[in-house]
């Protein structure tokens, strides 16, 4: 049970969290966050339903608990559109912390930087590939791994972490090691994109994992990784898994040839997505933000209920203009805490 | 005559490298191997010319945007955040780039 005070704290850590985060992205070119032009669609209907949604569900542990921290993020404009009194407003986002915590060790919003998940392999079980294996593989295994996060990032307009998750790190087997993984899941979101027909021959899942010689790997808010070593040398292991449909077994990849493959194939959807994604106006592409929060919120509530109801994508224009402006500006917009501070102060 | 430019960035990643500069505004075009990307800002698909490119400098951006990301998983060295990158570089101009420091030099022969 938690309470308003944790639940402050928590956003207070968000806030840190945020303008540190606001502070290093490239995003005034790239992030479509035209929110006001998609009309209620990722105003107050989207928090209407998110809220509805979660009122009944206890939290659940999720593989991939960034996906909350992304709904409470793009349900800035809608709280405060939808007018919600305090409480009910507070009430919202402790719910979505709620899945956050239970997923994650330690506190929902952490403040060392570490992103470590509940859900995750066994130390002892990561099939690490030949401690002398090649350099080849690895240098495979690295450039999977980046390719899958540039992938996601544009699959879900930089709203990373639902389709996969950077998460760690956890202590190493070996001496002077730190362990992070890479899992990825629903690589091919043909429900959020039925522009693309073909899309890559995608496995259903994969799991990277990392053993660095490294001092410390942080994380930021969302789960990107923010360590400062040369990933790709300070390496010592490598471990790549996939899982080739829903219900068939995961299998170890040990062939660089196999990931490179992927590695190719990815970057194939990738080229295919962005040039989707270019020919979008700023009010396509938020309505497209809103299937793709609907499509979080089927990941927290396990089933594909919200994203298949289209029927918030025609919602009037609002009158709002693009949110966008200087940083200082931007970090005061996305300061939820303002929305809290009578019941924090109560 | 030979000028060169000292700029300051934030280094994305610990490694250092020097070439020839190519202005980069499309990433999905290819791009000659072995030269320094130098663009504004980097996007996901800075991917694609990661694997030519021996360096990459960025006007806009920190530790945490995209390509430094990219940059560290894939191993290459990487500044953002270097104010006036784009108004002092010109195509072909020899870049070095410090990966301790953060320092971008840029020389014009």
């Amino acid at each position: 049970m938690t309470s308003p005070a944790d639940t402050a704290r928590d956003l207070a850590r968000y806030a840190e969290g945020m303008r540190w985060v606001l502070a290093r992205k490239d995003f005034n070119d790239f992030w479509p966050i035209g929110l006001p032009t998609a009309g209620t669609a990722m105003g107050s209907s989207l928090v209407e339903r998110v809220e509805s949604a979660l009122a009944t569900r206890s939290p659940t542990t999720m593989r991939h608990p960034t996906t909350a921290l992304i709904l409470l993020f793009f349900s800035t404009y809608g709280l405060r559109s939808a007018a919600w009194e305090t409480a009910r407003r507070m009430r919202y986002v402790d719910r979505l912390l709620q899945f956050v915590r239970v997923s994650k060790v330690g506190p929902a919003v952490p403040l060392d930087g570490t992103h470590q998940l509940v859900l995750r392999w066994p130390r002892e079980t990561i099939p690490w590939a030949d401690a002398t294996m090649r350099l080849d593989f690895k240098d495979s295994a690295n450039r999977f791994a980046a390719t899958l996060w540039a992938y996601s990032e544009a699959a879900y307009f930089c709203n990373h972490r639902i389709g996969t998750e950077r998460h760690g790190p956890y202590p190493s087997d070996l001496p002077g090691g730190l362990v992070t993984l890479r899992s990825g899941a629903n690589l091919t979101p043909r429900h959020l994109w039925p522009e693309i027909r073909k899309w890559p021959e995608l496995p259903h899942g994969v799991w990277l994992a990392f053993d660095s010689e490294a001092a410390t790997a942080p994380f930021d808010l969302f789960a990107n990784p923010l360590f400062t070593f040369d990933a790709s040398r300070t390496t010592r292991r490598v471990a790549v898994c996939v899982q080739r449909g829903p219900d068939e077994p995961v299998s170890v990849v040990d062939d660089a040839n196999e990931v490179d493959a992927m590695t190719r194939e990815l970057r194939r959807g990738l080229a295919q997505l962005l040039a989707v994604v270019d020919s979008l106006s700023v009010r396509h592409r938020a309505l497209r933000l809103h299937q793709v929060m609907l499509s979080a919120l089927d990941l927290m509530v396990g089933d594909r209920t919200f994203s298949n109801a289209r029927e918030g994508a025609g919602d009037p224009v609002g009158p709002g203009a693009r949110v966008e402006g200087a940083l200082a500006d931007l970090v005061s917009y996305y300061d939820l805490r303002q929305e809290f501070s009578d019941a924090a102060a109560a | 005559m030979t000028q060169c430019v000292v700029l300051q960035g934030k280094r994305a990643i610990a490694a250092s490298a020097s070439g020839r500069a190519v202005i980069v505004s499309d990433f999905r075009r290819p791009i000659p191997a072995g030269h320094i990307v130098v663009a504004r800002h980097g996007t996901p698909d800075v991917i694609f010319v990661m694997e030519e490119a021996v360096g990459l400098v960025f006007e806009a951006g920190g530790p945490a945007s995209h390509a430094a990301i990219l940059a560290r998983e894939m191993g290459v060295a990487c500044i953002v955040g270097v104010a006036g990158l784009m108004s002092v570089v010109t195509p072909n101009a020899r870049i070095a780039i410090n990966g301790d420091s953060g320092e971008v030099r840029v020389i014009h022969d």
